[in-house]
């Protein structure tokens, strides 16, 4: 007999509760495979981001530092086609009393592992300042190998992760960038950019 | 269920939309990238060298006809508008832009440095060659000061985008 | 009928709509939007940093369009001054002011280029003290005396060579005009009715000189003006170049100097030996000595050659310097040193004729006996033998765009001001300006005032005006004593640079 008031209060049977667990569960492994996809996605995303914005960083630094300085002074003064993975340098810091004011000596090179670009100060000296401006440089540019041949065919012979092209007062800049995946992949950035000497300044002044 | 999928469908639309404003900036970077390049050699170059190694005109290059970089140039990385859309050169994605006007025919063109060239932006028309007049001769060869322009123009994700930046070069004496 | 009892069906529960499927719908979706926002968030950094790099860097291309257009101001008789940071200038998509400094003969510009969030700001410093070279073929800045037998005319090589302009009809080979010269102090001219001196052209004195000479042996042909100012001239740059240890070149075999910027402590060749010097060059030398019977060869076929000596160039008698295209315009010795009374650091004795521009403007050059030199002689002192020759190539002081402007000195990347370089919105908005109201660069310059001392043409006076730079028709200008700029009205404003050339523009 139906009492007025009360529902039914049919309950889960074991068999619909287990149905739904299993279809709880299949769904939520749909929704973590995709979610999986889509943050490795994005992790390459990222990785690839962060190595250009690296790359990108060093060289504007790298271009800053170059464009206020005197393209005689550079040394290695080699022209293109011979390269370096250093520029030494001095910066034009402004005019005082009709004298030119120097900065001290720096130096941008790639470390004796070549997988840091290092910024020195007073290079080798006991006043020495250094900054570590990138830890994942490739020992060589993207494409190259040190064989003695031109591989990458960019008309130089085993350059370095970082190297410095030189063309009257104009220096292009070329730097790779390398990372290694959680899952074994390398990823490899390739950058260049170019920066002209401003300074051509004499000694003495009046 | 259904909360489950409408929140799946947002997340994944968050990826895509993030990736592509990812892709985006990458691109803009590499696009000013390619500009600064184009500003830097133009400073390594004599002022007086500047226009006719980058003037849309291969006949009148310093090193002999079609050894100057020329208005155009690639940028690795992007690719160019195709030609047909509204205001795309169509070849190559950089474009290198001094007041020069073509008073020639298309068959034979002739490119004058003028002062009477139109841009706001480039601060035209104004006096280049320092006579305190601004008329309508071509100023090539005595101009004091010249405004350029260095666009880059590439299609991302089906849709163009523009980079542009703007300076001037000056004969300094050293 | 009995009512049953009621049947128990159970613990009386109600309805219960709980459902534990919600919560984890709930707490997915939560998972998800904390993941999105950090996406969008990650994302939108990226996104902000690379449009700040792209858009610092084309505030750096406004900035160096600002220092652009304050230097061509300066070319064009302006202060350097482009807008200010109350009214800046719209250009590109940006805008830019430039802040001029002028102070001891150097003008400092500042600019500051502003475009959406990028902010930069550069300087340069600009020399100018002294603009050209006075129009005088030679020019002593102490008193100067000429000794019997010289001549002294004047050519233009840009028209051809000496020979092709000079005549015999005076009984000797001369141009008969152009062969101007000056001095800050007296100038003696001797000669006899047997070595007459011949100076074919105005002589200038400046300075309060006083003019003597022989009544009989000195022929004037031009005018000779008195009572200008003093002359100025620009001293010497020396370029910052490597320095290589000293040579002493003997033997057969020439010594080749290639083309290219180079510096030596010392050079000396020794006799029958020969150096060449390749142009284009730059040669930095402190001593230069050309023994009797050696051979300096300075080959300007490929290019011009600029010799820059620091403390003496020996050129001894029966000697060779040559210039191998005979065009002084081509060839530029520049004298550094100072040698303050001392021997003179530029002795020229050599048995050929030299073609080349002299400047030795803190130092005595001596141009021995029989000496000729076509081009220009401008030093301290100067003391010029018997017999010399000097011709004037009026072509080393007609004002050429390489040559003619301030002298830019330094680069350098400044620090933003701190009120513009935090606020990174819209730079109309920071300034509170309005792009539409902004003047273009070309509109936003500040005049200068100039004092000009001038000749409107043969046979007539000098004449002093001080007016507008602007305003001034420097077709008017015949031949030029001087000019000089000031940022107000003389005697009120202060004195910026003096100039002997008519400028280009």
């Amino acid at each position: 007999m139906k009492v007025p008031g009360l529902r039914r209060n049919a309950g889960f049977t074991i068999i619909e509760l287990l149905i739904a667990v299993g279809l709880f569960l299949i769904l939520a492994n749909k929704v973590t495979v995709v979610m999986n996809a889509a943050a490795r996605f994005t992790e390459d995303e990222s990785a690839t981001v962060v190595l250009e914005d690296q790359a990108h960083r060093v060289l504007d630094r790298i271009a800053a530092a170059v464009m206020g300085t005197n393209g005689e002074t550079l040394v290695p003064d080699a022209e293109a086609p011979a390269h370096s993975s250093q520029l030494l340098f001095q910066v034009l810091l402004g005019i005082e009393e009709g004298e030119a004011v120097w900065s001290d000596p720096e130096q941008i090179a790639l470390s004796e592992s070549l997988r840091k670009v290092l910024w020195r100060q007073n290079p080798d000296t006991p006043e020495e300042t250094r900054v570590v401006w990138s830890n994942l440089v490739r020992p060589y540019l993207e494409g190259e190998v040190p064989n003695g041949v031109d591989d990458n065919g960019n008309n130089l012979v085993d350059e370095n992760g970082l190297t410095f092209v030189i063309d009257r007062n104009r220096v292009t800049i070329q730097i790779s960038l390398t990372q290694q995946q959680s899952d074994g992949r390398t990823l490899i950035r390739t950058l260049a950019t170019t920066a002209t000497c401003r300074n051509i300044v004499t000694q003495g002044g009046p | 269920m259904l909360i489950m999928l409408v929140a799946l469908s947002i997340f994944s639309g968050t990826v895509l939309s993030t990736t592509r404003q990812r892709a985006i900036a990458r691109e803009t970077a590499l696009a000013a990238q390619a500009i600064r390049s184009v500003f830097e050699s133009m400073r390594n170059e004599g002022f007086t060298e500047v226009l006719r190694l980058y003037d849309p005109d291969p006949t009148n290059d310093p090193g002999g006809a079609g050894t100057a970089p020329g208005a155009e140039f690639a940028v690795p990385g992007l690719d160019a508008v195709p030609a047909g859309n509204a205001g795309a050169p169509g070849n190559l994605p950089g474009r290198v832009i001094f007041p020069l006007i073509d008073s020639g025919t298309p068959e034979d063109p002739r490119w004058e440095l003028r002062e009477d060239f139109a841009s706001d932006r480039l601060g035209m028309p104004r006096d280049l060659d320092g006579d305190g007049a601004v008329d309508p001769l071509d100023h090539s060869a005595d101009t004091l000061i010249l405004p350029v322009l260095v666009r880059v123009e590439w299609m991302s994700n089906g849709r163009p985008r523009v980079l542009e930046q703007y300076t001037m070069l000056v004969g300094y004496v050293h | 009928m009995t009512p049953q009892p009621m049947q128990r069906l159970g613990p009386c529960r109600r309805a219960s709509n709980r459902g534990s499927a919600l919560v984890f719908a709930l707490i997915a979706v939560i998972a998800v939007a904390i993941l999105s926002a950090g996406l969008i968030q990650l994302s939108s950094a990226i996104s902000r940093r690379s449009s700040e790099t792209a858009d610092n860097k084309s505030a750096f291309y406004l900035a160096e369009a600002g220092l652009a257009e304050g230097y061509r101001g300066l070319m064009t008789g302006n202060t350097g001054q482009v807008g200010s940071a109350a009214e800046p200038v719209a250009f590109g998509n940006g805008l830019f002011w430039v802040d001029a400094t002028h102070e001891d003969g150097f003008v400092r510009l500042e600019s500051f280029g502003l475009c959406n969030s990028g902010r930069a700001a550069l300087a340069i410093v600009l020399e100018r003290q002294v603009e050209g070279d006075p129009p005088f073929g030679v020019f002593s800045r102490e008193p100067l005396e000429i000794r019997p037998g010289t001549l002294i005319d004047g050519y233009d090589s840009e028209l051809g060579a000496y020979a092709e302009q000079a005549d015999s009809s005076r009984g000797y080979l001369t141009t008969g005009a152009n062969g101007h010269l000056a001095s800050n102090g007296d100038v003696e001219l001797h000669g006899t009715v047997a070595d007459p001196t011949r100076v074919h052209g105005n002589i200038g004195l400046g300075g309060g000189g006083v003019l003597s000479s022989d009544e009989r042996g000195v022929l004037v042909s031009g005018e000779v003006f008195t009572g200008g100012a003093a002359l100025e001239m620009p001293l010497v740059h020396v370029p910052f170049l490597p320095t290589l240890p000293a040579v002493t070149h003997s033997g057969a075999m020439p010594l080749v100097i290639p083309p290219g910027k180079v510096g030596y402590t010392g050079i000396k060749i020794q006799p029958h030996s020969e150096v060449i010097v390749q142009g284009p060059a730059t040669l930095v030398v402190e001593t230069l000595e050309v023994a009797s019977d050696a051979t300096l060869t300075l080959d300007t076929l490929g290019g011009a050659i600029k010799l820059v000596v620091l403390a003496t160039l020996n050129a001894q008698p029966g000697s060779f310097i040559v210039n191998t295209t005979a065009d002084p315009k081509l060839l530029s010795v520049e004298v550094a040193a100072d040698d303050a009374g001392g021997a003179p650091a530029f002795e020229f004795a050599a048995a050929t004729p030299l073609h080349a521009r002299i400047r030795a403007p803190l130092a005595n050059v001596r141009l021995h006996r029989g000496s000729e030199l076509f081009g220009l002689l401008h030093a301290k002192g100067m003391t010029i033998g018997a017999g010399a020759a000097l011709h004037f190539d009026r072509a080393l002081t007609r004002p050429t765009s390489a040559t003619h402007g301030p002298r830019l000195v330094s680069w350098s990347v400044v620090e933003v001001p701190a009120p513009i370089a935090q606020r990174r919105s819209d730079p109309f908005e920071v300034l509170g300006v309005d792009r539409n109201t902004l003047p273009r660069p070309a509109e936003a310059h500040t005049g200068l005032w100039l004092e000009i001392r001038y000749r409107t043409g043969p046979g007539q006076s000098y004449i002093d005006a001080t007016t507008w730079y602007d305003g001034f028709d420097w077709s008017l200008v015949y031949d030029l004593w001087h000019y000089k700029v000031y940022d107000e009205p003389p005697p009120v404003g202060v004195l910026l640079y003096v100039g002997y050339q008519v400028p280009l523009r």
